[in-house]
């Protein structure tokens, strides 16, 4: 591996299958990643440590939906951290406009093109 | 039209001396009488000086409490095509008065002592003119388009009704296509991880394995509760009804709610050995399990679930209560409608499409039964349906 510091992710998602899908992907591309299962768990995890390269953002989740937390996040961290937003909605790309994020993929996606996404984006 | 040049003429004394050779002035009266539409001519001073039958009939007047009459009478009140109260300068009169122009095809609503609902026409005026340009009198008909109007709003509310219904069903398939999208999601991820781990020469665990079959047997209830809900709708669901021994039956679903959530405390007063009632087991089956699984999601984990039978003359009543945090008024309302939940999408997320209650009123509607909820916030809920007996003694 590169001496160069590993890009951390942050994957708030609160289907658990999907979650450690993501998780073994991209730590297998390099990255180290971190998880949440819904925007207060993410919001509690950001409280600490570094802000993430980059947040991969489902918008339909209990306790703190995606809507919610990104507009706390912007709030108090601006676009620190950039998100993409990952949706089963059929209109994601608004959905995606709704909260100002820099991205979106639409469910089902490959990870591949996750990838682009998140090496395109990530700060 | 016609007739009412002929009222003119017949005012103008040279051309109504020509006319008069055909027509008498009691012709006249007669033939404006027999007329569908309503004829009312005001004078220059804005008072009636001729009405005939018609307007009589749609003004709820008699000729002699119309003569005379000026326009601003307080005992009717005209209302515009949208419902709203007509200002008194806004009568075609007054505005023909004003105006000196003509009107034309206005819908007016009248409303009059006499009756409730306003009687609605189609309202036209003319001023008519002397020689030296004054007015001299404004000509009004209006022809009685209730009828038409009540048979027009009924086709709007009936667009309306059918607009909504196929906006419901374009929101369904939305949700479902959504919900069925999110295990699609975990499936492919899984599968696409497992082949990259085999690239890399890493095994597939048995742990990805058991998370796809779960993930496809949710898929499969999706689909499941996707046909029920539309055989159901479109009548295609018999029952297969037997006497069947409701309080066993009971027992096999608390069986099975104990296998899914061993730690739950089900509370069961079992005061009856056997009721006997013709039913679809599968289908009341599926209606209880309903019922029990969402008292599971919404009880706390450390309260208990109640179940009670109500065993009456003519019918059985079977109780689920939860202690979970109670639904609003109009909640309960929509709660046996598709895709409703126990909070708006956006905030909670539950696995399924939210059609379980929809389908369970469908199937008790089927049974001849009534399914129904009892409520206070913060009090818990009480999901109760019932069924008749009739013809299932042992």
């Amino acid at each position: 591996m590169s001496t160069e510091k590993k890009k951390n992710i942050l994957i708030v998602e609160d289907d658990q299958d999907i979650l450690l899908a993501l998780k073994a992907f991209l730590e297998l591309e390099g990255y180290g990643v971190r998880t949440a299962e819904n925007g207060f768990e993410a919001m509690e995890l950001l409280k600490s440590g570094e802000l993430p390269n980059l947040i991969l953002l489902d918008m339909k989740m209990p306790v703190m939906n995606g809507w919610q937390f990104a507009i706390e996040f912007l709030a108090k961290h601006d676009h620190l951290s950039p998100i993409v937003v990952m949706t089963a909605a059929a209109d994601a790309k608004q959905r995606a406009q709704d909260i100002s994020a820099i991205g979106w993929v639409a469910k089902p996606f490959e990870l591949d093109d996750l990838l682009k996404m998140v090496k395109k984006y990530e700060r | 039209m016609q007739t009412e040049q002929l009222i003119v003429r017949s005012n103008q004394s040279g051309l109504a001396l020509q006319e008069s050779q055909w027509w008498t002035k009691a012709q006249f009266r007669d033939l404006l009488d027999s007329l569908h539409p309503g004829v009312v001519v005001h004078g220059a001073n804005t008072q009636i000086v001729y009405s005939n039958r018609a307007a009589s009939m749609i003004l709820g007047l008699t000729k002699d409490q119309l003569l005379g009459k000026a326009t601003s009478d307080p005992r009717w009140h005209f209302l515009r095509d949208d419902g709203v109260f007509m200002p008194i300068e806004e009568y075609p009169v007054s505005k023909v008065f004003a105006s000196r122009a003509p009107i034309q095809n206005l819908v007016i609503g009248i409303i009059r002592p006499d009756l409730e609902q306003p009687i609605w026409a189609i309202c036209n005026a003319h001023p008519e003119f002397d020689e030296k340009n004054r007015l001299s009198q404004v000509v009004v008909s209006f022809t009685d388009i209730t009828a038409e109007r009540k048979l027009k709003q009924e086709l709007d509310t009936a667009r309306d009704v059918a607009e909504k219904a196929v906006l419901t069903k374009t929101h369904f398939l939305d949700v479902a296509a959504h919900e069925l999208r999110t295990p699609i999601t975990a499936f492919s991820l899984l599968l696409q991880i497992s082949k990259k781990n085999l690239a890399r020469g890493l095994p597939i665990e048995m742990s990805t394995l058991s998370r796809l079959q779960g993930q496809a047997d949710r898929l499969a209830l999706l689909v499941v509760e996707l046909l029920d809900v539309s055989r159901l709708e479109r009548g295609m669901v018999q029952l297969k009804l037997e006497p069947v021994d409701l309080i066993h039956l009971l027992n096999n679903c608390l069986q099975e709610l104990e296998l899914r959530a061993p730690s739950r405390k089900i509370l069961f007063l079992q005061q009856h050995d056997q009721i006997m009632v013709m039913m679809d087991q599968l289908r009341i089956f599926q209606v209880i399990s309903n019922f029990l699984d969402n008292a599971n999601k919404y009880t706390p984990v450390d309260r208990a679930i109640e179940i009670k039978v109500d065993d009456q003359p003519t019918k059985v009543r079977i109780m689920v209560k939860d202690s979970g945090p109670g639904i609003t008024k109009k909640l309960q309302e929509e709660l046996f409608n598709p895709l409703t939940r126990g909070a708006s999408e956006h905030e909670e997320r539950t696995s399924g499409l939210g059609l379980g209650l929809y389908i369970a009123r469908k199937i008790i509607e089927l049974h001849g039964g009534a399914i129904g909820v009892e409520s206070k916030l913060g009090e818990g809920s009480t999901f109760f349906f019932e069924i008749p007996k009739k013809g299932a003694q042992e």
